[in-house]
């Protein structure tokens, strides 16, 4: 990354305002993933002096401002009340702790990374992200459309359950890319099943969780039908670390795992 | 930009560019127990503390650190000299290129968690990697010197 002007913005508006100057200007989260990048950047706007940092509860949400690190989430208490701490489990899989101690969890959702692990987390979880101006938008909305546009993320949040959550990152070496990420929950609000690293942005797998939301009762004969559902509706593709088959057979195999995880049988 | 770190302790007042990265500043000036390796944040061999985290500097903006205290393995050298001892023990030392790192690592480790397991200890140090030893007498070492309460 080649940098002309470093900025240290006073205000989110001043940040913002800079922001929309020119597509050149751009935000600086952690700075981890922007290193490797060959782009040159007119400012970069910085959010250090905003008081973007912190994990605290409000009315039974978990609020992260944007420029937390992925190791302050990982090592903090209250994420213990998300999903049995499966925020935690998952983040530490993610790289060492020297690059976890820049990497934001800002700069992890806006970049809609298809190897990401916290993004098929945080999709079968209730997240809501706040931005600057264009407000309050759910975690799907804001990866399945472009209407946030060039604006800065300030919050996410994440709301309280105490279910277990099934997260599984399929990966070859300790510091590599997974495969495949497959992350199931069952919540108040039913089950959700995400897929990322597929390899593409990580999708909810829509169909199999209607089918298993409108059932009584699930038993391994329906777990296994919903497993084989989530091969035919979600699109898996090929690339260096994995064949689009290999893919399809590790997602039926932990889909189904993690059903009878998180139904505890 | 001028910019101030506090340096093992010392202020040092350093003139850079907007996109420059701490381990291109700290060499700079001529501390080059922080190296280079893979400059994408993947080996670790660059890492220094800053204000007692451990993060890449290959990957770090010096203009971030501006008025923060940034330590180096000769910030911790009595430390870094008991932790080279068990390393010597245990014949966990060979070209030597990534041991400032590890120690350093090691050191916030110690820091940070009380009587870590086998498993945080191999997770905390996932991305030191060394290019001669096969870990497996590190291992050794570091667990030797954790369990020193001296
Ligand atoms: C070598 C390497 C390996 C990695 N491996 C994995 C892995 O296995 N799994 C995984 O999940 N992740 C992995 N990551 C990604 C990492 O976890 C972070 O997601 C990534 O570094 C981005 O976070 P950052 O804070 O560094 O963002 P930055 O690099 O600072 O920014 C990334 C993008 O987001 C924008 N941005 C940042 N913050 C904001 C904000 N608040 N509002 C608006 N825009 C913003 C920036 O302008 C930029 O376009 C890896 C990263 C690296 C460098
Ligand atoms: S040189 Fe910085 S992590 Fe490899
Ligand atoms: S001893 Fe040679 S790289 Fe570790």
């Amino acid at each position: 990354m080649k940098v002309n002007t470093y900025m240290l913005a006073t205000s989110l508006e001043e940040a913002y305002l800079t922001l929309q100057e020119t597509t050149e200007n751009a935000i600086l989260g952690g700075g981890a993933w922007m290193k490797l990048s060959t782009k040159k950047v007119n400012t970069l706007i910085s959010l250090d002096n905003l008081g973007l940092n912190g994990i605290k509860e409000i009315d039974g949400w978990i609020s992260i401002k944007s420029m937390t690190t992925l190791r302050e989430i990982e090592t903090s208490p209250l994420i213990q009340s998300i999903g049995k701490g499966v925020l935690s489990s998952c983040i530490n899989q993610i790289m060492g702790v020297t690059i976890r101690n820049i990497a934001t969890i800002g700069g992890s959702i806006v970049s809609k990374f298809g190897f990401s692990d916290l993004i098929p987390v945080l999709l079968v979880l209730n997240t809501r992200l706040v931005f600057h101006k264009h407000g309050e938008i759910s975690l799907k909305s804001f990866l399945e459309s472009k209407i946030v546009g060039r604006d800065i993320l300030t919050e996410v949040l994440i709301k309280k359950c105490n279910s277990p959550v099934f997260f599984k990152k399929v990966k070859t070496t300790a510091l590599d890319f997974a495969i495949l990420n497959i992350c199931v929950s069952k919540t108040e609000e039913g089950f959700k099943i995400a897929l990322g690293s597929r390899p593409g942005l990580a999708e909810l797998a829509v169909q199999s969780m209607n089918y298993l939301n409108q059932l009584n009762t699930v038993s391994e004969n329906e777990i296994n039908q919903a497993a084989s559902m989530v091969v035919k509706e979600i699109h898996f593709s090929s690339n260096q670390r994995a064949q689009k088959e290999y893919r399809e057979q590790l997602a039926e195999v932990y889909v189904r795992r993690g059903l009878k995880e998180v139904l505890s049988i | 930009m001028k910019i101030s770190l506090i340096i093992n302790g010392q202020l040092r007042f350093v003139e850079v560019e907007p996109g420059e990265y701490l381990l291109d500043t700290l060499r700079k000036i001529n501390i080059l127990s922080v190296r280079r390796g893979c400059d994408n944040t993947s080996c670790g061999v660059c890492t220094v503390l800053i204000e007692g985290k451990p993060v890449p500097s290959c990957s770090y903006l010096s203009v971030r650190a501006d008025g923060k205290s940034v330590t180096t393995v000769e910030g911790i050298s009595d430390e870094a000299e008991k932790i080279s001892a068990y390393f010597g023990d245990e014949g966990a030392e060979q070209c030597g290129f990534c041991n400032p790192s590890l120690a350093l690592t090691v050191y916030a480790l110690k820091k940070e968690l009380i009587h870590p397991t086998d498993e945080q200890v191999d997770q905390y140090l996932v991305s030191n990697l060394c290019r001669c030893t096969g870990y497996i007498s590190q291992k050794k070492a570091i667990k030797n010197y954790l369990g020193d309460q001296s």
